[in-house]
């Protein structure tokens, strides 16, 4: 995949640089958030709701596959996870919710990584592999135990709306700071070099394994916290959150958004998103993730450095015409 | 045990036989593609379903005789793959070593298999299909066990293929040309082997078998548009047992998988996909080489 090389990243949008573009984003998707609130349209903020867990998943995955080169077909496991131990920790041992939903993401981040961890000595596509069995191992046990229906909150006292919808701002504001934080850290370097050889890293000094390992929990992590936001606002998780379609989520609005830049999930996970939750207003739910795959496809193979990389090839082409006129 | 739970268990690896060896030609196409293109195929569990359709679709909509229709699907299948590889892989990510290619390669099938599988749901909707078997009737095996005429020849079919494949491999000049190809691609290349002609024979073949596969299950079983990712997983499991890379791994990893699924499908039934998956999982971790091939190497 055609990716910025680490030393154009500070430069890539011409004057303006790369990480105050994706700080821009990302305040721009807050104060768009803010804005749905105001609408008091309950359809839209249920959209936007969903933005905010596919989002976090999203920059979950860009987080291991575009800073430290690997690849997971199975982010679902740590957001399903993530959704179902906190379902279970309010069903079944009737824990209130913030200390299930903390619970919840621990054990998420917990869980992925560690089965993370033992697939860190594979190439990426094994890598890849390896995950994506473990998910659909997930995606059995939790048919055979919860069968179709999965596992429902139904609560005497439910959160309204507005409480749930402003705490998927804060939930999506802090992760996707925090993850700001890690791509712009000093530490991401460490993490580009092994991506870029582990052998030279390793002879460099950086611990590769372990810094593969910490990357592997922190991925899960937030991918642990998208998909317990996931289950508080849907009250629901059953087998089809394990299934492979969902492990493709991240990775297509990843692609479609650009991956390496924290703007590129952000922007993908919304243009995804409000198709797979309006298209099917007119259309079939077929229908839509057919016109999904299609659009990750033209996507890898028109611009294969997503939206943003099309953004930033029109800024660097301005700023150079500025600096000629 | 007594002879009740005996005969159950006999009669279960028959089965387990038979779906592990239609299964392995899914598998050995999908290693086939891997070993020559370097490429792991994320959308064969489509072809595999696209396999059952288009067998379908010949019976039903071309009036054509079944034995004609699985040929029609193998033919159709090849063409469809070549078509996918030569207008949506960029050709220089065809044969590729370079990981962010491969990786992008990866999702690109991924993205495809959505698209197959969704396109299929749009057309024939949700419902299962099944084609005619080429044959009905029983065969008593010994132990008095009786076993369909259809699963017989889809077993028969299969070892066809596989000795089909071992024979267009061995006595082809294109055949030939792969062989070299995978073991030296620079030696094979100044030998004047094409890059591309290798790469579009190979693809379209691996997606082929995974068709047959599709179409020889559908007229013992039945096919839906969701089928395919569930035995793009078991291909992986066979593959990755067999050794990624290796065709007569595949055909022994499918014969493992069937006996083992058989067996635990008889006494776990609701667990047997889990066991296999763990194990299988367990020994991608610990010896990704598979237990024949020697060909991934650690990263």
């Amino acid at each position: 995949m055609k990716e910025l090389e680490p030393a154009n990243r500070t430069l890539a949008f011409g004057r303006v640089k790369l990480k105050d573009v994706n700080l821009a984003i990302l305040i721009a998707a807050l104060f768009s958030s803010l804005l749905v609130h105001l609408t008091g349209l309950p359809y839209l903020q249920f959209i936007m709701m969903y933005f905010f867990a596919y989002a976090i998943y999203a920059a979950s995955w860009d987080l291991l596959y575009s800073y430290s080169g690997q690849l997971s077909l199975g982010q679902a496991l740590p957001f399903g996870l993530g959704a179902f131990f906190t379902l279970m920790c309010i069903r079944q041992t009737q824990l209130p919710l913030i200390p299930s939903a903390v619970l919840g993401t621990l054990a998420a981040a917990a869980v992925g990584g560690s089965v993370g961890a033992t697939t860190i000595r594979l190439k990426p596509g094994y890598q890849g592999i390896a995950l994506l069995l473990f998910s659909q191992v997930l995606y059995q046990i939790t048919l055979i135990l919860y069968g179709e229906e999965g596992l429902s909150i139904f609560t005497a006292t439910p959160l309204s709306q507005t409480t749930v919808y402003a705490s998927g701002m804060v939930i999506f504001a802090v992760a996707m700071l925090a993850i700001y934080l890690i791509e712009n850290s000093t530490y991401r370097l460490k993490l580009l070099a092994i991506k870029g050889d582990n052998l030279a890293a390793n002879v460099s000094g950086i611990n590769v394994p372990v810094h593969k390992t910490i990357v592997l929990f922190l991925s899960s992590l937030f991918a642990g916290i998208g998909g317990t936001y996931y289950a508080i606002f849907t009250s629901h998780a059953d087998f089809t959150i394990f299934a492979v379609t969902n492990s493709f989520l991240p990775i297509g609005m990843a692609i479609v958004g650009g991956t390496s830049f924290l703007g590129g999930p952000i922007i993908g996970s919304a243009i995804i998103t409000l198709l797979i939750r309006t298209l099917p207003i007119w259309y079939s739910l077929a229908v839509t993730l057919f016109v999904y795959g299609l659009t990750v496809m033209a996507i890898l193979k028109i611009r294969p450095t997503g939206i943003v990389g099309l953004l930033q090839r029109r800024t660097a082409k301005g700023g150079l015409k500025a600096a000629q006129g | 045990m007594s002879a009740s739970s005996l005969f159950g268990l006999y009669l279960s690896l028959i089965s387990g036989i038979s779906y592990g060896l239609i299964i392995s030609l899914l598998a050995g196409g999908l290693s086939l593609i891997y070993g020559v293109m370097n490429n792991v195929n994320t959308s064969h569990g489509a072809y595999y379903m696209m396999g059952g359709f288009l067998t379908f679709f010949a019976v039903s909509s071309l009036h054509l005789p079944i034995v004609v229709s699985i040929m029609f699907a193998f033919a159709a299948a090849f063409a469809i793959g070549l078509v996918f590889l030569y207008v949506l892989i960029p050709k220089k990510m065809w044969v590729s070593s370079n990981p962010d290619a491969q990786n992008t390669v990866m999702i690109f099938f991924l993205a495809l298999a959505q698209v197959l599988q969704q396109g299929a749901f749009i057309v024939y909707g949700g419902g299962s299909i099944a084609v005619p078997a080429i044959y009905f009737g029983n065969i008593i095996a010994p132990g008095g066990v009786f076993i369909a005429d259809q699963t017989v020849i889809a077993i028969a079919i299969s070892l066809l293929s596989y000795l089909g494949l071992f024979l267009f491999l061995r006595d082809t000049k294109i055949g030939k040309a792969i062989r070299a190809f995978s073991q030296d691609r620079e030696l094979a290349e100044a030998m004047g082997v094409q890059v591309s002609t290798i790469a579009l024979m190979t693809f379209g073949l691996g997606v082929s078998l995974a068709a047959l596969s599709g179409s020889l299950n559908s007229s013992i079983y039945s096919i839906t548009a969701a089928t395919g990712w569930d035995e793009l997983v078991i291909a992986f499991v066979i593959v990755t047992f067999g050794g990624i890379g290796s065709i007569s791994g595949s055909f022994l990893g499918g014969l493992v998988y069937g006996i083992v699924y058989a067996i635990t499908q008889y006494y776990l039934p609701a667990y047997s996909f889990v066991i296999a998956l763990v194990l299988i999982y367990i020994v991608l971790v610990n010896k990704p080489t598979g237990i024949l091939g020697e060909i991934i190497e650690r990263a």
